[in-house]
């Protein structure tokens, strides 16, 4: 190898990982994002502790009938004409902090924690699933060509253009009642498991079609036909070979992945197909809120902004990877757009 | 009848009637009542299109509240509101039926000079054709009419007529034998599965194209999913209102209704002007909001004889304990429910409703979760794992997360099953369907006799393998054949009492944990002339009773 530093290289001792988080790094927006992607995260599981040593209840815990003492006051969780109370923020001792969620009096901030912790699992759980199955597929498709391709790429074609929301809501609410039994896997109604088979199944193709584009151009390449001439099997060449290189692609379309399925996961529970009741999930308590949007505002709008901070953070954490991991997309990207910077900076 | 498919079909079913039935006060001519002005056309909306729009096939609220002044029975129910509105009187019958021969056989007369809608005239066997098509459709409520003479076999055959049915076109005299006696046919006959259609009519659902019918109004246009319109039955007032004076005709022209699925948009359309009732109540979020600013002016509270509960399957554990099932009654909060439903609920704890003969007020089971805890501790139960069933439409879908909170505080491992409230209680009827423990239901009366929340709901011959209403599956002997006697004798004082008394052996045995009686409400548009819109305990809003204001 070239010991000659290139411009913008930090040395020749470091790896590529290591120079795409040098990268990374010095991208602060992205940083920035993941600091505060790492906070949402930090909310969410911090939920047990808020639950019991603040808020003493738990999400799906009904309140209806309570009353709040609050400076010698006695305030109603739930009035008899069904009107939930509103932010208490720290007057009850932390007791309601963002109010009761609707006429069942449950907490709404223990239920934005909890129901965030149901979210980014759907959302890191549907785009592992998605992300596997899609790189498997790419690779089948992209490495054996032919017919294998012409089957799994129409197949991708045909999931591609279906109404994957109107699907997803159909799908979603038969299983929802029925739940699913396919062999030894069974799930039932009420599983979040539902709604992350929905997610994952109806995504793959978004994944899958640039994965096999890869695939088919890596297979040209000249380290792939030496592995062939040392005689090297289609597994280790798929497996051994082509996804190595595959690896910051797969990365850059994983993060932004859950992203995009946190809000398929917010828009199916928004209209009943996603996560089931008692449970909640960030989607759920939008439509939940949304009954009350003209006297309790915030129950709408809270979850709404986590949602979107949150996958405002994965997408630009995603952009920042793919900058960091392929920073030719970059330079490709700003040449298009006239914003090309002097050689070697972007590295 | 009717499961208020949500409560929602049963304040739909409200809705229709009214707009079928203008002008209250009963004059059968069609000028205002006072305060009002003629004709002008009705803009409704209703939440959902009805089950059927034919009058031999409908079973829900909404349908009957959409057909109930199109298609009239030999009977109906005088137009008025409460108790008043629960008496039986004639329709197309000339007058009330002579019951004879113990009781076994009903003489009614139709009156002359009747047509339909397309101008055939209305004939005696008619009536027998309607009863014969509602079997030949498989309509649900043709069960009210398998106590007729040679009804059974009808049933299985559909060939060779009903025998128990005779009827003369020359005099008009229908002459119906029952094979026993019975203390509700009266208001079976009131029902409008045997309204009279003219014969011939397709014996298939006709909801796209509705048969002619003998009401002050008729259906057109009629688009299954979307809407339909009213105009004046032209006959009605060349023939019919002659025949029937005492019937009302309607103050407006006609009425178009039209489905708006988001009862949010149906308030502001209210309040817009845009519509001018909407058959269906409020949502929920909105519904203190409408009653602080219009009660009125724009919206009153209606009653409804009803009853709200949760069901327990008493066939299989942990619900075969009576004593599960008690501690399931403390356990239940009515105030709790009460906010859930925004105040639109009146507590209740026991199966007949206020405003249904034979209710006396009790509570068995007033709340008290420690001893429903230690009724269950001492219970024991083998099996805690339950689901538990709800539909998916507000606020019952709350009341299910509520109960489900409540079984889990009890100690039970529950899981929720939200179903689709269009075809909720098909599934939960539906007896192979897994893990049915037990669940959401309410009951809206299909006749005022208490026998209508005994027979269909908990009476052992009631458990069926698919359309089952029987949801707690229980079968109690001694008690089957009290509903049985009770039902083959008129309504009187005694008869009341003993209704009373199967009310409280019934909730001793706990095989429901009763909530509530629904209020349902009429919102109307500041056009329309709120006082006189009639409120019927069995059909709701009667169309002929809207009118607008001056």
């Amino acid at each position: 190898m070239n010991s000659t530093n290139r411009p913008g290289s930090a040395g020749s001792d470091r790896g590529p990982w290591r120079l795409a988080l040098d990268r990374f790094l010095r991208n602060r927006l992205a940083v920035g994002f993941l600091v505060l992607f790492f906070a949402i995260v930090l909310f969410v599981l911090a939920a047990p502790l808020w639950a019991n040593h603040v808020a003493h209840t738990g999400p799906n815990q009904t309140h209806t009938v309570e009353k709040l003492h609050v400076n010698g006051e006695v305030r109603e969780v739930v009035t008899v004409e069904g009107k939930p109370i509103g932010p208490q923020w720290f007057e009850a001792g932390g007791k309601f902090f963002l109010g009761a969620d609707s006429r069942l009096g449950r907490d709404e901030m223990v239920r934005l924690m909890y129901g965030g912790r149901i979210s980014l699992f759907i959302g890191v759980v549907s785009a592992l699933i998605t992300t596997t199955l899609a790189v498997i597929l790419g690779l089948l498709a992209g490495y054996y060509k032919g017919w294998v391709d012409t089957v799994i790429a129409r197949t991708l074609d045909v999931l591609w253009s279906l109404p994957v929301l109107l699907l997803g809501i159909a799908l979603g609410v038969s299983l929802a009642i029925s739940g699913l039994k396919i062999g030894p896997i069974e799930l039932s109604g009420g599983s979040i498991w539902v709604p992350i088979l929905v997610i994952s199944v109806f995504t793959i193709p978004y994944i899958a079609r640039p994965i096999r584009g890869e695939v088919l151009s890596l297979s040209q390449k000249e380290f792939v036909e030496a592995a062939i001439a040392q005689g090297a099997g289609p597994l280790r060449l798929m497996f051994g070979e082509i996804l190595p290189n595959l690896a910051s692609t797969i990365i850059v379309f994983f993060t932004l992945s859950i992203a995009n399925n946190m809000l398929f996961e917010a828009a199916l529970s928004f209209l009943g197909a996603g996560v089931q009741p008692p449970n909640s999930s960030w989607g759920t308590m939008i439509s939940i809120g949304v009954e009350l949007l003209q006297t309790q505002p915030l129950l709408a709008i809270v979850p709404g902004v986590m949602i979107m901070l949150t996958v405002l953070s994965l997408n630009v954490i995603g952009d920042g990877l793919r900058d960091a991991l392929d920073p030719r997309s970059k330079v490709r990207l700003e040449a298009r757009t006239g914003m090309v910077e002097p050689e070697g900076a972007a590295v | 009848m009717k499961k208020l498919g949500g409560v929602i079909a049963v304040l739909v079913v409200a809705a229709v009637a009214a707009v079928g039935l203008v002008s209250c006060g009963g004059g059968s001519g069609s000028t205002s009542s006072g305060g009002g002005k003629e004709g002008g056309i009705l803009n409704a909306t209703y939440k959902s299109f009805p089950d059927y729009m034919d009058p031999q096939l409908s079973y829900t609220a909404e349908g009957w509240t959409a057909m109930g002044e199109v298609y009239i029975p030999l009977l109906t129910y005088k137009h008025a509101e409460g108790a008043e509105g629960s008496e039986v009187v004639p329709g197309l019958a000339k007058e009330m039926p002579k019951i004879s021969n113990g009781g076994r056989t009903y003489t009614l007369f139709l009156r002359p000079g009747l047509r339909y809608s397309n101008g055939k005239p209305v004939k005696a066997s008619d009536f027998k054709y309607a009863v014969e098509r509602a079997f030949k459709v498989n309509s649900g409520g043709s069960v009210f009419y398998t106590i007729i003479k040679g009804g059974e076999k009808f049933a299985e055959t559909k060939s060779g007529g009903i025998p128990g049915i005779k009827a003369d076109d020359q005099t008009g005299e229908i002459k119906i034998e029952l094979e026993r006696p019975s203390g509700t046919f009266t208001n079976e006959l009131a029902l409008m599965f045997v309204a009279p259609v003219p014969p011939g009519t397709p014996e298939e659902d006709l909801s796209a194209d509705p048969p002619p019918g003998t009401g002050p109004y008729m259906l057109k246009n009629v688009h299954p999913g979307n809407g339909w319109e009213y105009e004046r039955n032209p006959y009605w007032a060349k023939a019919n209102s002659k025949a029937m004076p005492e019937y009302p005709t309607g103050v407006v022209d006609g009425a178009k209704v039209t489905v708006v699925r988001n009862d949010e948009s149906q308030v502001n359309d209210i309040e817009q002007g845009k519509y001018d009732w909407m058959q269906n109540p409020p949502p929920a979020s909105r519904y203190s909001q409408v009653k602080e600013k219009y009660e009125g002016s724009q919206f009153k509270v209606e009653p409804t004889i009803s009853t709200y509960y949760f069901w327990m399957n008493t066939t299989k554990a942990p619900f075969n304990d009576v004593k599960v099932r008690q501690a399931v009654n403390y356990a239940i909060d009515p105030a709790a429910l009460e906010r859930i439903y925004s105040g639109q609920i009146k507590a209740s704890h026991q199966i007949l409703p206020e405003g249904m003969p034979g209710h006396e007020p009790f509570d068995l089971y007033p709340h008290n979760m420690a001893k429903a805890k230690e009724m269950l501790e001492e219970a024991n139960p083998s099996d805690k794992n339950i689901t538990v069933w709800v539909d998916n439409e507000s606020p019952n879908k709350e009341a299910g997360e509520y109960y489900e909170g409540v079984l889990k505080e009890l100690g039970f491992s529950t899981k929720l099953k939200v179903i689709n409230a269009d075809n909720y209680f098909t599934v939960i009827g539906n007896r192979s369907t897994p893990d049915l423990d037990t669940g959401w239901s309410d009951w809206f009366e299909d006749y005022p006799h208490p026998n209508d929340f005994f027979q269909p709901l908990l009476a052992g011959e009631s458990i069926l393998q698919t359309n089952n209403g029987n949801f707690a599956q229980i079968d109690e002997t001694d008690l089957n054949k009290e509903i049985s006697e009770l039902a083959e004798v008129q309504l009187g004082p005694e008869q009341e009492k003993k209704y009373s008394e199967l009310d409280k052996k019934y909730m001793e045995l706990a095989p429901w944990a009763p909530y509530g009686q629904r209020t349902l409400d009429t919102f109307v548009s500041s056009n329309i002339n709120l006082e006189n819109v009639i409120y019927n305990p069995t059909f709701f809003q009667y169309l002929t009773s809207f009118e607008f204001n001056e």
